[in-house]
């Protein structure tokens, strides 16, 4: 059933204008519609509509019909008494930010809504797909490693005790569970928590570097971490800066891995007005105030998180970022039962990894030679899913990543 | 290492002997040492042509 506003000229009367397979809405009353003062000539044609034929006294009313051809046969038998007819479509008040402590779905509502069914359908896995997890290190014993590295010489890949870098690797494999796994254990565990400086992410930069020396083929790298605090870093302004300064040598050798053919996900922080972190600074809370440095990247996908039913986790940090503006980049899901690592598979910590999963079973069908970097950032970011129908936003970029969408843009291998 | 050392000689830059340096723009040759520096080693140091300081900024996970 289609429903449709149709817009009348003055003195037609309904019953005339009514052809087979059209039902007007009684219980609609029609309403005026008077042309644009002062702007008689000024015919709006982006939007489509010809105030100038509405007239000074036009009518809206409402009807319904079961298929096109009762449309386009009111238009052309009722041409003298139709104005237009136009979309009615349901409208929906935004909803809230979502900010609970319990699960929203689980992991395979994450599958469903992401579309890695179409992904299995067309045989993408990540097979072969490397995908580096640079976080607090992968328990091997859950999630099979194939090499990697740390700051810490003693450390064997895959031989961390279940966290973070567990549930984030684990988030990577809904969408590409045949992916390779490599952990790059840069987080090291100080004092109950997770820590690491830039120096060693700039260490385990150098390595994927000589990693896609060894071997041009497909690298995915996630990185659900970040600063919170803008107060440890070097003031914004000062040539020491990171969070605002792309010549930091952390954001150069983002730059420079991107260049070598690697897809960088980062998450955009959980720093959002609605619900942030208690680690947030004071002054790193809510828009333009919680993506910082390389999290706000021009070259990565900065992914903001949602859950299963799309409502915007309200910690979910917002744009403008410090190095680019337009940040984030998409939305991923996260706030699920997923790895079983933690109740909950939360924060964009699990947003960034759902999303970098996705790219990775993608890449198994598209080179990067087929697609640079670059193109498969604007691949996720065109056929996103757009929540708030007003385009791009500071909030999620330009939607959720759609991998069935993503699928059949890149079409037939 | 041994040139970077030989770089800082007389600087009073304490080079942290285990880091680097670290290749990060191949296209540039720009190369990242880590260290600690008192003002007025940084001062002397940074006098030397292409060399720059920068925050070394703790991270943390994302959840």
């Amino acid at each position: 059933m289609l429903r449709r506003i149709i817009v009348i000229r003055s003195g037609a009367v309904l019953e005339a204008v009514r052809v087979a397979g059209l039902r007007f809405d009684d219980t609609y009353r029609p309403v005026r519609i008077s042309g644009r003062l002062g702007v008689p000539n000024d015919r709006p044609g982006a939007l489509g509509f010809d105030y100038r034929s509405a007239g000074p006294a036009s009518y809206c009313v409402r009807g319904e019909c079961d298929d096109e051809d009762v449309i386009a046969r009111l238009l052309r038998e009722r041409r003298a008494d139709v104005v237009g007819v136009y979309a009615d479509p349901e409208i929906a008040a935004f909803p809230e930010p979502y900010c609970g402590p319990g699960a929203v779905g689980s992991e395979a509502d994450v599958a469903d809504r992401l579309g890695v069914p179409a992904l299995r359908a067309a045989g993408l896995t990540g097979h072969e797909v490397r995908v580096a997890i640079v976080d607090t290190g992968i328990d091997g014993r859950q999630i099979p490693v194939s090499g990697g590295w740390s700051p810490n010489r003693d450390y064997r890949p895959g031989s961390a005790p279940p966290a973070h870098g567990t549930m984030v690797a684990y988030d990577v494999r809904i969408a590409a569970p045949d992916a390779r796994i490599l952990d790059y254990a840069l987080l090291q565990s100080r004092a109950e928590t997770w820590t690491a400086l830039l120096s060693d992410a700039i260490a385990a930069y150098a390595d994927l570097l000589q990693v896609l020396e060894r071997d041009a083929g497909p690298l995915v790298v996630n990185n659900s971490w970040g600063i919170y605090d803008r107060a440890q870093d070097a003031p914004i302004g000062s040539p020491e800066n990171y969070s605002a300064n792309p010549h930091h040598p952390f954001n150069q050798v983002v730059g420079s891995i991107v260049a070598a053919g690697a897809d960088v996900f980062f998450a955009a922080g959980n720093c959002g007005a609605d619900c942030p972190s208690r680690q947030c600074g004071t002054k790193d809370v809510g828009p333009g105030a919680s993506i910082h440095g390389a999290n706000s990247h021009p070259d990565v996908l900065t992914v903001a998180a949602v859950t299963v039913t799309d409502r915007r986790l309200g910690y979910s940090s917002q744009g403008p970022g410090g190095l680019t503006r337009r940040k984030p980049d998409l939305a991923g899901f996260s706030h699920f039962r997923g790895s079983g690592v933690y109740p909950v598979d939360t924060g964009t910590s699990a947003a960034s990894p759902v999303a970098a999963g996705a790219a990775a079973a993608l890449r198994q069908r598209v080179s990067t030679t087929r697609l640079r970097p670059a193109q498969v950032k604007g691949l996720l970011q065109r056929t996103a899913r757009d929540l708030e129908g007003n385009g791009w936003d500071f909030d999620l970029g330009y939607g959720v990543l759609d991998a069935a969408a993503a699928l059949l843009a890149i079409g037939a291998p | 290492m041994t040139a970077v050392t030989a770089l800082f000689a007389g600087t009073g830059v304490r080079l942290d002997d285990s880091y680097g340096p670290l290749l990060i723009d191949p296209g540039r040759g720009r190369h990242v040492v880590r260290g600690e520096a008192t003002l007025e080693a940084r001062r002397r140091a940074e006098a030397i042509p292409g060399v720059q300081f920068f925050a070394d900024v703790r991270q943390a996970p994302m959840s």
